[in-house]
Order: C-alpha cells, then structure tokens, then sequence
C-alpha cells in the first residue's frame, strides 16, 4: 500500500469533520497520539500493569471522539493494529481491577478468575502453534498462575489480597476438611502451592464430588431430619464446588430424601424406623463427618441457595436435569408445580395489561421515552419494537425480556391475585382489578421495555450488545425515575398512597436513585451482577481477537501472493458469514479461537477485524450518552414543582 | 434479560424461606451461624488511594472495594464503596466514603443531603423506616452532622415475594466550605453494633483534602 494514502484518508476525514461540524479526531496529531500511546505501552511491560495508568490510557484513548485512536489507524495498517493492541491491553487491565474490586467474596472471586480463565481455554488448550490466549494478561499467565496474580494484587490491590487468598484456595487459610482431603491423597503443601488455579480447581471438584458420593452413599429412607439439614448445608457450601453430573445427581438424591421426610411426616410416621441397623450405623458415622464441615463458610452461597429443599415447601420437586447450567438446572429443579391461571387466562390477562400499560406510564419522562421507542418507525420498519406481553410460568422472577417479548412471571401475577382476593375473571372483565395489577407492574415493564430497546438500538446500529452491568444499571435507573415521577404526578391528582401500590422492592430502588443518584443505582446493582462480564472485559477479548485476525490475513496475504493457487483452494473450503450480522459480534468476542478464525473466509475476517472499533466506540458513546440522560433527567423531575415539562432531549435510540 | 432471568429465577426461587422449617434448636444455632458469617472479627484496615485528591481513607482489609466510576463522575460525586461479607440473608454489610463536589449534581447544599436523607421521603415511603434525630459532631476539626436510618431491605431484590430483612445505616456527613464529605454504614440491624468498630476505625482513618 501507498504510505501516502493513509495521510490522506486523514486529511479526507479531518476535512469532512471540519465540513459537518463534529469534532472528531482531527486535532490529533499523529506525533501527539504516538507519545500517547507509548506511555500506555509503557505501562503494558509484564513488570509493570498499574490499573491507574491504564485507566488514565484508557481516558486517554476515549478523549475527543477517541482522537488518538482514529490518528493511529489512520497511519496505516501498523497504527491500526497498535490501536487495537492499546485497546485490548488497557482494558484488560481495566477489567481485572474491576474484578478484584467489586467482587466481595472469595467464592464470587473464584467464579471470576475461572471464567477469564475458560474464555481462554480453547486457545491454551489448542496444540495449534498459532495459537494463544485471548486475553493478554491470560497469556502472560495472569488468573492462571497464582503466584503471579498475587503479586499483582499485593502490589496494586493489597486490600484484596485476603479475599485473593481464599479465592485461590491457599494453603494457610484453607478449611481443614480440604487439607485432610488433600493430605489422604498425599498432596503436600509445597505440592499444593506449586499448583495452578485450574488445577487447584479441578481438585477442590473431586473433594467436593467424593462429599457428594459419601452423602449420597447413605439409602434415601435412611436419611433422618438432622442429617439431612447437614446435607443441604454441604450442598450449599460444596454445591457450587462440583462438577455438573455430580451437582445434579446430588440436587436429585436431595429432593428424594425431602420427598421422604415430608411423606413420612404427612403420614404421621416416625423418621427411619424401618431402617437397617447397617443403614443406621452409616447415618451416625455420615453425621459425624459432616460436623467437620461445620467451619467451612457459607459465604455469599447461602442466600442464594437451600430453600428448594425446604421441609414445609409444597413444591413437587419437579426436577429435569437432563441439560442446562449449573443455575439453570437448580432452577428446574425448583420449579413450580402450581396451579392456578390457565394459558388461556395469561392470554387473556396480558392483552388487557398491554392495553393499558400505555396510559399507566404515559406522562412520566422514563414513560414517554419507552413510548416513543415503541412508536419509532425505523424500529418499526426493523421489527425491533413489537411490544409483546406474556405471562407464563417464571417462578421467583417478577418478570424479563428474552428477545422476542417481556415476560411477567405467572406465579407473580396468581401471588398478586390472592393477595388482593382477585380471581381471573376479575382481572379478565373488570377494570378495576386490571388497573390496580397493571399499575403494580408498570415499574417492571419500564425496566424490561428498556431491555428491549437496548436490544433494538444494538440490532439497528449492527453492533453486538455484550451482557452486561451497565445494560442493568440504565434499566433499573429508567424503572426507577418512572416511579419517583408516577408518584409525584400521583401525588398532585390526589392520591398520596402510590407508593403503596407497587412492588415494595421498586419503590426501594426508585429512592436509591432519588437519594443517591445514579451512584446509587450503580451500588445496588453492582454486587447483583458480579458475575456478569465487564464492559472493559468484553473490549479486551473483542480487540484481542482482532488482533488474530489480523495475524491470519497478513499471513493468507502472503500466501495469496506467493501461492495463488493454494489460497483459492483453500478460500473456497472457508465459511463465510454476513458481516452485517451484528451478534456474530458476540462470537467473535466472546469464543472464536485462532482455529475458529482460520475456517471462516477472508471477506468476513476483513468486515471483522473493524467491528470492535464500530462497536466499542458506538456502545461507549451511547453509554456516556445514556448516564447524562439518566442524571439530567432525575434532576429535571426533582426540581421541577409539578410534574415538569422541561423534558432533556433524548438521546438517540 | 433472559441471563438475569435465569440467575434471578435460581437465587430468588431458592433462597426464599430457606431456614422455615426448622426447629428453634437448628434456628438458634443458625443464628450463630448468620452472625459468623456477617461478622468481621478483627478491625484491619488498608489504605484507600483512589480519589486521593478528595480524601484519604483506610477501608477494612479484605473488603471489596468499587469506586463511584463514571456513574459518580457524570454526578461530580467521587468516593468509594467498600462491602464485606454477604450475610445469609443476602445482605452485603458496606462502609462509604463519597465527596459531593461543588457544583455536583445531586445536592447543591451540605443541609440539603442532611434533610433528604434524615426524614421520611414525602411520596416514597417505605413500610418500617425510622429515622434518628440528627446530632452534631465533629470528626478529622470538621462539623458533622450524624444520624441513623433503620429500614428494610427487600432479598433478593428483584424477586416476586422478598424477605424483608431489617437494615440499619449511620450517617455522619462532614462539612466543608464549598463541597461536603458523607461517611455511611450499612449493615443488618441484627449485625450493625457488631461491626460498628469497623465503621468507627474507618471514621478515624479519615481525612478530608478539599476545603
């Protein structure tokens, strides 16, 4: 390529820029964002990766339109992979603080390092000599390697390293039922401390798997009330701990034992009477050993897990542990076998709240907006703003988009019903009994309309929208101003009580959001979504990524040069995919290997390797564009006297 | 979203009445279980150096930590948000430290943050919510104004029947000439006086940079 071409498509760009008005990169020159961008490589040296220079690169890299980015990539294709390297390290980094600063506990931790840990697996797995991890710091043995991490976290972190030490499972603080188990399998603490997190991990697995099995050796008449209390709790501190099939089977032998005791109790009769002397020797002796689990925490696990075996629960122990995730199957083992409305009732009750959600929320900022969404036409012309109510079963949730429509939980809604004396033909023919469940709802319908017009926005502007807190932080914000100024316009009809006529929960977080802002939201919703990956995450992997890509083109360049023939052979054995197609976006983030890469022909790698850039500066413009709205919105409501009419533009949805 | 549905469907569904049926021996001895679990044993701190330009703080060691970030920034509030343990009933004992620039979005005056945040909202109340008298103080030669709000958290949060778990969180906010400080504590109402020497540690460590 011409080295004059790239000069010139910047003085084009700069030109156009002056032309349409928007400051964009044409301030920067290619001198000043080089010194830029070594200052962010120096920070990207192995002995060094201070989170607070690779956040002040990153402020860097995103200032003015992302100036520098664009001054390098506008230098050639050199410039445009160092762009992408600055991007992917900085964010690395970025995200690793984030990891070790927001979550608290050490099982949370664990989950964590594990997941950046298993994006990479493919590629640390893979024998293919091009091959390499996704993730940098993954590559420079980061998560992996204990004794690495944790001098990284001593040296910048060191208020995490307690919580660190736990999470890795380190000798000195481990429980003592794991060191005995480590011990009878004759695995020293030098041993133990040369070990890499994934092993460490794979064995703290076959320590919790042999509980299970020892557990699960004892017959199901045989478990008496005490025993298996001691038994869920090893579910619940070891749960999370074993490998799938053994979780399940687990969870399976657990609802028997319920079934048991609670049939045994309905029936009157006493727990185990009928059982062996052998079964009952192995009772006591299992008891016994599970008093030595006794110490071990039950740290963030514990809310979170123990009621589906609960003894006074009605719940019929529906369990389908055919497939599915760790969560997803605990879900369907607990999955309620309620009666209650028909399918044809939900029908009929969700077409008549639809109806009426429009009027409900009209009025209100957060309201007019998800309104608005609805009625745009290019999303219309898209498909993307269909609004679609469904009830149906969703026990525990109150409801949620799953891309196609916004769900409100059917158990929800038959709670609800029972609480107010309503019967389905109340809510199917009277208005009242409607208004009353609608208005109950709204608040979770903003939320979930506001999922659904993240989705729209990502499908129009062709950019994948990875799954994440900030994408839970705008909705739960827009649920919350919708009520702070439901209630107010409420308030000014006469009706003092609105507050008492929705979900208690969504009036705690519209007055986080009243009191404490935006920051407040973030708070509450930060430690819900701690296993959710960080935006900073995604943009490592999504520019890592491109960077093989970029290797697999220069090198299929040189062979298209030197061997035609055998690049055209090859070219026509690839896949091709539309580039257009922006939730391939997420593939290529999230799970496309060198070797994935070398399948999929050369017009689709090329239309790739510039997505992340599309992609990070359009989701962090409408980011930063969401969060003003959100803050001048809150302030506008608050300040206004009645309900105000000075409504802030929105952004562009 | 569905992701959030299916965490949401396991940890609400499962974790409601988790503890229901069980005899008042199990329960007593679950309740010393629930005070392990929520209770920091030793008060060990660590210095805090981000926002170093706003104030200098020493959290409890081996807390997690999140910075008020780009949400903070856009509001011109800058601190941090330390959090310990997870408590059985699923709530996470926190300690937060937060400057109110001037010119921040959220409350133009020291007294307003004190009045919004020291009586019942008008339009928004919670059921159980009770509210100290405020007190002044002083705390690092600066005037404090200090105060408790006791209230309900509602676990797990977004499920369709919570628990209402009682939560109990002091307030000192501490003056200055054009920005304010708040210092916060939140915990269970069961836990709080247990780890109240972590919040009074904190206090101590304490020291505002802007004027």
């Amino acid at each position: 390529m011409n080295k004059r071409i790239p000069q010139l498509v910047a003085l084009v760009a700069i030109a156009a820029s002056v032309l349409s008005g928007v400051p964009a990169y044409a301030a920067m020159s290619y001198a000043d964002a080089d010194k830029i961008a070594q200052a962010c490589e120096a920070n990207f040296k192995p002995d060094q990766l201070a989170p607070a220079a690779a956040k002040d690169c990153s402020d860097k890299l995103n200032a003015d339109n992302y100036a520098v980015l664009e001054a390098l990539k506008a230098s050639g294709p050199a410039g445009e992979e160092r762009a992408r390297a600055l991007l992917k390290n900085a964010n690395a980094i970025l995200d690793m603080r984030s990891m070790y600063e927001s979550l608290g506990a050490p099982e949370t931790l664990r989950t964590g390092m594990a997941s950046r840990i298993s994006a990479n697996t493919a590629s640390l797995l893979s024998k293919s000599p091009s091959s390499k991890a996704k993730n940098p710091l993954v590559a420079l043995g980061y998560y992996v390697d204990v004794k690495l991490s944790q001098a990284w976290v001593v040296k910048y972190m060191p208020a995490q390293e307690g919580t660190f030490k736990k999470a890795v499972y380190d000798y000195a603080v481990m429980e003592k039922a794991r060191k005995d188990y480590l011990t009878a399998k004759g695995v020293t603490q030098a041993a133990w401390d040369g070990k890499k997190l994934p092993e460490r991990l794979a064995e703290m697995t076959a320590f919790a798997d042999s509980m299970a099995d020892q557990c699960m050796s004892v017959p199901v008449t045989a478990v008496d009330e005490a025993l298996f209390k001691k038994m869920v709790t090893v579910y619940q501190v070891l749960g999370q701990e074993m490998s799938e099939p053994k979780l399940n089977a687990f969870v399976k032998y657990l609802l028997s034992v319920r079934d048991n005791l609670a049939a045994q109790k309905a029936s009157g009769k006493k727990a185990a009477t009928a059982v062996t002397p052998e079964a009952k020797a192995q009772v006591s002796k299992m008891s016994k050993k599970l008093d030595g689990m006794k110490e071990m925490s039950l740290g963030d696990k514990s809310a979170a897990l123990g009621a589906m075996f609960d003894l006074s629960s009605s719940r019929g122990g529906v369990v389908d542990m055919s497939e599915g995730s760790k969560t997803a199957s605990a879900a369907t083992a607990a999955k309620s076998a309620s009666s209650g409305l028909t399918a044809e009732q939900c029908a009929a009750i969700a077409s008549r709240v639809q109806d009426r959600l429009p009027a409900e929320i009209k009025g209100t900022k957060a309201g007019d907006a998800i309104l608005q969404f609805y009625e745009d036409p290019a999303y219309k012309k898209a498909g993307t703003n269909t609004m679609k109510l469904i009830i149906q079963t969703a026990p525990g949730a109150v409801g949620y988009w799953d891309g196609k429509a916004i769900t409100f939980s059917k158990e929800f809604t038959e709670s609800w019903m029972a609480e107010h004396g309503y019967t389905a033909e109340d809510l199917m023919k009277k208005d009242g009994p409607l208004l009353e469940l609608t208005r109950y709802v709204a608040p979770n319908f903003v939320h979930e309309a506001t999922h659904q017009r993240q989705s729209a926005w990502a499908i129009a502007n062709k950019v994948y929208q990875p799954y994440q807190q900030d994408l839970e932080v705008e909705a739960f914000s827009m649920g919350g101003l919708f009520v702070i100024e439901k209630a107010k316009m409420e308030a000014a009809a006469g009706n003092e009580n609105y507050g008492s006529q929705i979900l208690e929960a969504h009036l705690q977080r519209a007055i986080s959001l009243k009191k404490d802002g935006l920051v407040g939201i973030t708070r509450e919703v930060a430690p819900l979504y701690q296993k959710q990956p960080t935006f900073e995450g995604f943009s490592a992997d999504a520019f890592s990524v491109a960077s093989m890509i970029s290797d697999e083109l220069a090198a299929r360049k040189k062979q298209k040069a030197e061997h035609p023939f055998v690049f055209a052979a090859q070219e026509k054995l690839r896949q091709g995919i539309d580039p257009n197609n922006g939730s391939l976006m997420g593939t290529v983030a999230q799970r496309m290997s060198a070797d994935d890469i070398k399948g999929l022909n050369t017009p689709t790698l090329e239309a790739l390797m510039n997505s992340p850039f599309k992609w990070y500066q359009a989701y962090g413009d409408k980011k930063a564009s969401d969060q003003q709205w959100i803050v001048e919105t809150r302030k506008a409501i608050l300040e206004s006297s009645s309900t105000a009419k000075t409504v802030p533009p929105l952004p562009g949805k | 979203m569905k992701t959030s549905l299916m965490l949401c469907v396991a940890l609400c569904t499962l974790s409601t009445g988790a503890f229901a049926a069980e005899t008042p021996q199990a329960k007593k001895k679950d309740m010393s279980a629930k005070a392990k679990v929520g209770q920091e044993a030793a008060v060990k701190l660590t210095a805090y150096t981000q926002y170093k330009e706003y104030f200098s703080v020493s959290l409890p060691e081996g807390w997690g930590m999140t910075p008020t970030g780009a949400s903070g920034e856009a509001q011109k509030v800058y601190g941090v948000q330390s959090f310990g343990l997870r408590t059985p009933d699923g709530v996470l004992t926190r300690i937060s430290v937060d400057y109110y620039g001037p010119g921040n979005s959220m409350y133009g005056t020291f007294q307003s943050f004190v009045d919004t945040f020291s009586k019942p909202d008008p339009l928004l109340k919670i059921k159980d919510d009770k509210f100290s008298a405020v007190s002044n103080g002083k705390l690092s030669g600066r005037q404090t104004k200090e105060f408790e709000h006791q209230t309900v958290e509602f676990q797990p949060p977004d499920a369709a029947s919570p628990k209402r778990v009682p939560v109990k969180e002091a307030f000192v906010v501490v003056k200055g000439e054009q920005g304010f400080y708040t210092l916060r504590y939140y915990s269970t109402t069961e836990l709080f006086a247990k780890n109240l020497p972590l919040f009074e540690a904190v206090k101590k460590s304490f020291k505002p940079v802007q004027k």
